[in-house]
């Protein structure tokens, strides 16, 4: 395995989720991630109980090709990512280093994975398909207000007013398209196919 | 796919481990139908040395540039042209000497590092002569697959992109390997 996707549940009662890139570099198995505004982080994995991986099916190139992106990504971008609630869509990155100036502009830890796959034209998350789902707005209400110390105010202010006009792609749709894609497949998922295995994930995970 | 849920999210570790662990590889094992587990597995013994050699362009010196010769072949003019290599980016240079030693992984990087830093200054007659300086045929797949895919936001910039993966298409059928698995999402099979 040279590529897989972590998911942990970061906050079990307000059922917050995180998920991150786990991978073989160097002989070493890492953890790569964006954790929260303008923080990037590269650890190496450690043992845990709460996390849990899934091993997409990539052919080897595929898997190796994502890890060497990743680690490349988090070398070039290195607290550099912004995190928004509310990204107001196009570009983020702009030829693998992070452009997104404009207010309201950045990934989180879904969508920063959703990317990686996506630079690389490997078929994984159709994002122009995906829908609101209930809880997603008050996610993004409930999550500005604890993260918004490390932003500038124009940046709060973008996320503020674009909650309720922009999608959200939740981590364990990261994970449940980590478990649906394969090598067969020449286009991404959409939210149909991805958000009934995202909901069985997220249940089983608050389970457990 | 009703069953899939979290029964194939395997637990990434089950019981704490010391950190020599880590130079061990993990292996997802099934153990039934619906449970899988993660397998650590000693790569006993196993002390990769990578001697990073140097590659000495300057002992081969290309000239830059164009030539072309006519010949007079019994009545009949022949024109060649032909564009020398310039002398090897620094990129190149690394990537072939990561392949060489037979660090895929590193070479993998290099080449995400080095079209990075391409796209970002929009170098791409540059990026467009050292990939037509590369000799498809003596690079392994992988790197093949991966200078593909690092290129492919800014295919519509490389004049010669459309050449590279039809070459290697053509070079992983030879080798007996699927060309649409590889290759799929970069082109429409």
């Amino acid at each position: 395995m040279f590529f897989g996707i972590a998911i942990l549940v970061s906050h079990r009662p307000s059922r917050q989720f995180h998920t991150a890139a786990l991978y073989r570099f160097g002989n070493e198995l890492w953890m790569g991630d964006l954790q929260s505004h303008l923080r990037t982080c590269r650890t190496k994995a450690e043992p845990t109980e709460s996390t849990y991986w899934v091993a997409p099916d990539l052919v080897e190139e595929d898997q190796r090709i994502l890890a060497a992106k990743v680690d490349a990504w988090l070398d070039k971008n290195e607290n550099k990512i912004p995190y928004s609630v509310a990204h107001p869509g196009g570009v983020v990155f702009r030829d693998d280093v992070w452009v997104g100036d404009e207010p309201g502009q950045g990934l989180t830890c879904a969508t920063f994975l959703v990317e990686l796959f996506k630079e690389l034209a490997i078929p994984f998350i159709d994002v122009e398909t995906w829908r609101k789902r209930d809880g997603d707005d008050e996610w993004a209400k409930k999550i500005l207000p604890l993260i918004c110390a490390s932003m500038s105010q124009m940046h709060v202010d973008a996320q503020r007013i674009r909650i309720g006009d922009t999608i959200r792609v939740r981590p364990t749709d990261v994970a449940a398209a980590g478990l649906l894609v394969n090598q067969e497949m020449d286009v991404a998922l959409t939210f149909d196919q991805v958000a009934p295995t995202s909901e069985r994930v997220e249940a089983k995970l608050l389970a457990e | 796919m009703s069953s899939l849920a979290v029964s194939e999210c395997a637990q990434l570790f089950s019981s704490p481990m010391d950190s020599s662990a880590y130079r061990q590889k993990i292996e997802r094992t099934p153990q039934s139908a619906s449970q899988y587990s993660v397998a650590i597995a000693t790569l006993a013994g196993v002390a990769t040395a990578f001697v990073f050699q140097t590659y000495h362009s300057k002992d081969v010196l290309f000239t830059p540039g164009q030539v072309a010769a006519t010949m007079d072949t019994g009545g009949k003019s022949v024109s060649i042209k032909s564009i020398w290599p310039s002398t090897s980016s620094g990129w190149v240079t690394r990537l072939l000497a990561l392949c060489n030693c037979g660090n895929e992984d590193a070479a993998l990087k290099e080449i995400s590092l080095a079209t990075t830093d391409f796209k970002s200054s929009g170098k791409f007659q540059q990026l467009t002569d050292d990939l037509m300086r590369l000799d498809s045929a003596k690079l392994p797949d992988i790197v093949l697959i991966g200078l593909l895919r690092n290129t492919y936001s800014v295919r519509a910039h490389i004049s010669t992109w459309g050449t590279l993966l039809d070459q290697t298409e053509e070079i992983l059928t030879n080798h007996k390997k699927n060309p649409r698995a590889l290759l799929r999402g970069l082109k429409g099979h």
